[in-house]
């Protein structure tokens, strides 16, 4: 706005603020008592929320990785294998599942997962692994893992 | 403030004039003075769109027909959506006015019948040629689910009909819609042939189906009796059941694990809550895997020669 | 109860028969599957009862003899939140019931007996008490065991109600309508020794001996 004079300046009123209030109102319509219908105190919940809500936002993949780690070690256990061979033993096969799609696998696709655990020990006790060898049952029949061994 | 909160569901989010820098300061009182007229007039009747000036309703019906990607012929589909609460209000209108009432027009009840019949005929032959195991009496039940005033008014309202139906009141009723689908379908039949008719049946209705569980539909009254009449048919020995697991017997959360035999092999499993449950349940399961409705049924063919529907008609009457 | 056809006794014999005959033919046809089924917006039967399988609270047994509680602990926090389930999640109510028999005869490594402390405060002043794991063996045999496995878990509000899920006894004396609810067993990480007084007198008399005891010595 080009205020020519002093006389304009002083007159100008300047944008409504009501619109500028109203977005921080409708980001609090949620919230209870004071905090939702006076501005000075909703624009301070408001702004801490929306901090909240950018670290949220990684804490979020944080906690689905830990989900997923917990959803997998159960459902190898359930087979024998501890989580940590099962990651090792696929990574030395080359089978490049990310720990969201193993878990998907783990409850949608049971035995697809019990293959790729058979897989991941069969693997292991190839390699000769030390680890490995502590596992006390019987590794699987057939299953080859593509290793010229 | 409770003003302010009210406005929230009152104004537009984005009020911004295009090109200015703010809004300007009269913008809010005058919405705020907007709608509390509007609020002191109360609720207002529906207006339906085809009641608005520039409404062109045969430039309409051609695009419904581009749409769908079919040809129409018009006068077919105007007769098809026309409904006979609108002659009836017209015929009524002139004698107000003081003419002899008397249309030149027809509307689609007749034209409801016919397609009725195709839509019936094609989405039985379409059902019991993919599902050939599956007795009768269940194809009728998945039929009707398919092939009712709901569900066919359901899909015309999705293809935007309601505007197009031409019928006394507005919000249209259910049946009316439903009878206007099955006028469209007959109406293309006219036009463009049987063929397309049941293809768009197919595309339309059939595809309902498509990551639907089917055992609800398929599941008897009796489902122990109905399995032994099966592998009485088929020739098998009579299922015998057999508990292979109860967890927490003594719980609430009691949960029974029934597998069903029939000469030694297992045809069927269920669990329930109760034994009787798990049994009727693993009788359920023997039989859906028989005829194929199970969960590990392959998805719906689409792309399927299937016979005329006069021989078909012809096929189903005589026996 | 049932109405399968058979009398009870022949049932179990011929369940028996079939779990075993299940397990070694492993038809991958008919294990749980597909639990989790596309929604529709009113639940089937099949996929009510499949869920109902699913959620099932399992009872399982955990036999703590000659095992160290707090390794015990773990194991059995584990099956209590439902973490061995591939579907585990924090909101979800899939723990297990475990009931831990035998607790009268752990073993605490170490010196542990002696040296571990159990700390109580009452709420009034001079309320503060110390309890050394023997004593409080001693008062309470299941008590060690409790407390392992509550300090063991996370401190949130779900944590006492997990633990309504712990049954524990001193020795393997358990009800029989908790034992008929028993359908799994956890394995125990630590094998079991056998004791010299479980052998026979006369294996233990015939056994070969590099020396004898003297005539004149006292076994205590």
């Amino acid at each position: 706005m080009v205020f020519q004079s002093v006389a304009l300046m002083i007159r100008s009123k300047g944008p409504d603020e009501f619109w500028k209030k109203r977005r921080i109102f409708k980001l609090a319509a949620h919230y209870v008592g004071r905090r939702r219908n006076c501005y000075s105190i909703a624009i301070r919940n408001v702004h801490r929320a929306l901090a909240y809500a950018t670290t949220g936002r990684k804490l979020k993949k944080e906690d689905m990785v830990e989900l997923w780690k917990t959803r997998i070690s159960g459902a190898s256990e359930e087979h024998g294998l501890p989580y940590k061979h099962l990651n090792e033993g696929l990574h030395r096969s080359s089978i490049l599942l990310n720990k969201k799609t193993l878990a998907d696998l783990a409850i949608w696709e049971p035995f697809s997962f019990k293959a790729l655990t058979q897989i991941a020990w069969t693997k292991m006790r190839e390699d000769g692994d030390a680890d490995a060898k502590a596992i006390d049952a019987v590794p699987p029949n057939n299953v080859f893992t593509g290793s010229s061994k | 403030m409770i003003v302010v909160r009210r406005l929230f569901q009152t104004f537009p989010t984005t009020g911004v004039v295009q090109g200015s820098r703010h809004f300007h300061r009269w913008l809010a009182p005058t919405l705020k003075t907007l709608n509390n007229r509007r609020k002191k007039m109360g609720p207002q009747e529906p207006s339906p769109r085809n009641t608005f000036a520039e409404w062109n309703y045969d430039a309409e019906l051609y695009a419904f027909g581009q749409r769908l990607q079919e040809d129409f012929d018009k006068d077919a589909l105007k007769q098809a959506l026309l409904d006979q609460s609108f002659i009836q209000e017209q015929e009524h209108q002139q004698q107000e006015v003081g003419i002899e009432p008397g249309l030149e027009i027809q509307d689609n009840s007749k034209m409801s019948l016919e397609g009725d019949r195709l839509i019936q005929l094609y989405v039985e032959q379409y059902l019991s040629s993919t599902l050939p195991k599956l007795p009768k009496k269940y194809i009728r039940n998945i039929k009707a689910h398919l092939v009712n005033d709901e569900m066919l008014a359901y899909i015309s309202k999705d293809l935007g009909m309601r505007d197009l139906i031409q019928r006394a009141n507005y919000p249209v009723e259910e049946a009316v819609l439903a009878r206007s689908f099955k006028s469209v379908i007959q109406a293309l039949a006219l036009s463009s042939g049987e063929d397309r008719a049941c293809a768009l049946v197919r595309d339309l209705v059939v595809s309902q189906l498509v990551g639907r569980d089917l055992t609800p539909f398929c599941t008897p009254d009796d489902p122990l009796e109905e399995l032994k009449n099966h592998l009485k048919a088929n020739g098998q020995e009579a299922p015998e059941p057999r508990l292979i697991s109860v967890i927490g017997k003594n719980t609430i959360l009691a949960s029974y694990d029934v597998g069903m035999y029939s000469s030694k092999v297992m045809i069927g499993r269920g669990f329930g809550e109760s034994a009787d449950m798990a049994q009727s349940m693993a009788c359920c399961d023997a039989l859906w895997r028989a005829w194929d409705v199970g969960t590990k049924r392959k998805p719906l063919p689409f792309k399927l020669e299937l016979l005329p529907l006069a021989k078909f008609a012809a096929s189903t009457a005589s026996p | 109860m049932t109405n399968l056809g058979m009398t009870e006794c022949d049932r179990n014999a011929k369940q028996d028969a079939l779990i075993t005959d299940l397990k070694n033919k492993e038809s991958s046809d008919f294990v749980v599957e597909n639990l989790f089924l596309s929604c529709d917006l009113a639940m089937s039967t099949l996929k009510r009862v499949t869920q109902w399988q699913a959620f099932s609270r399992v009872w399982h047994l955990y036999d703590a003899k000659w095992q160290n509680p707090f390794d015990s602990a773990k194991l059995i926090i584990k099956h209590l939140q439902g973490l061995h389930k591939p579907f585990y999640h924090p909101m979800s109510d899939c723990g297990d019931m475990v009931v831990v028999t035998n607790t009268k005869d752990i073993a605490l490594p170490g010196d542990e007996w002696k040296k571990r402390v159990y700390f109580h405060h009452t709420g009034y002043p001079g309320g503060a008490s110390w309890t050394l794991a023997w004593e409080l063996h001693e008062k309470d045999p299941t008590m060690i065991v409790k407390k392992a496995v509550y300090t063991g878990m996370d401190g949130n509000l779900q944590r006492r109600y997990t633990m309504q899920r712990l049954l524990l006894f001193p020795d393997d004396q358990v009800p029989d309508d908790i034992m008929e609810n028993i359908t799994n067993q956890i394995r125990a990480p630590r094998p079991v020794p056998k004791m010299m007084t479980e052998y026979p007198e006369d294996l233990m008399k015939s056994f070969p001996r590099v020396s004898q005891f003297p005539k004149d010595f006292v076994l205590k």
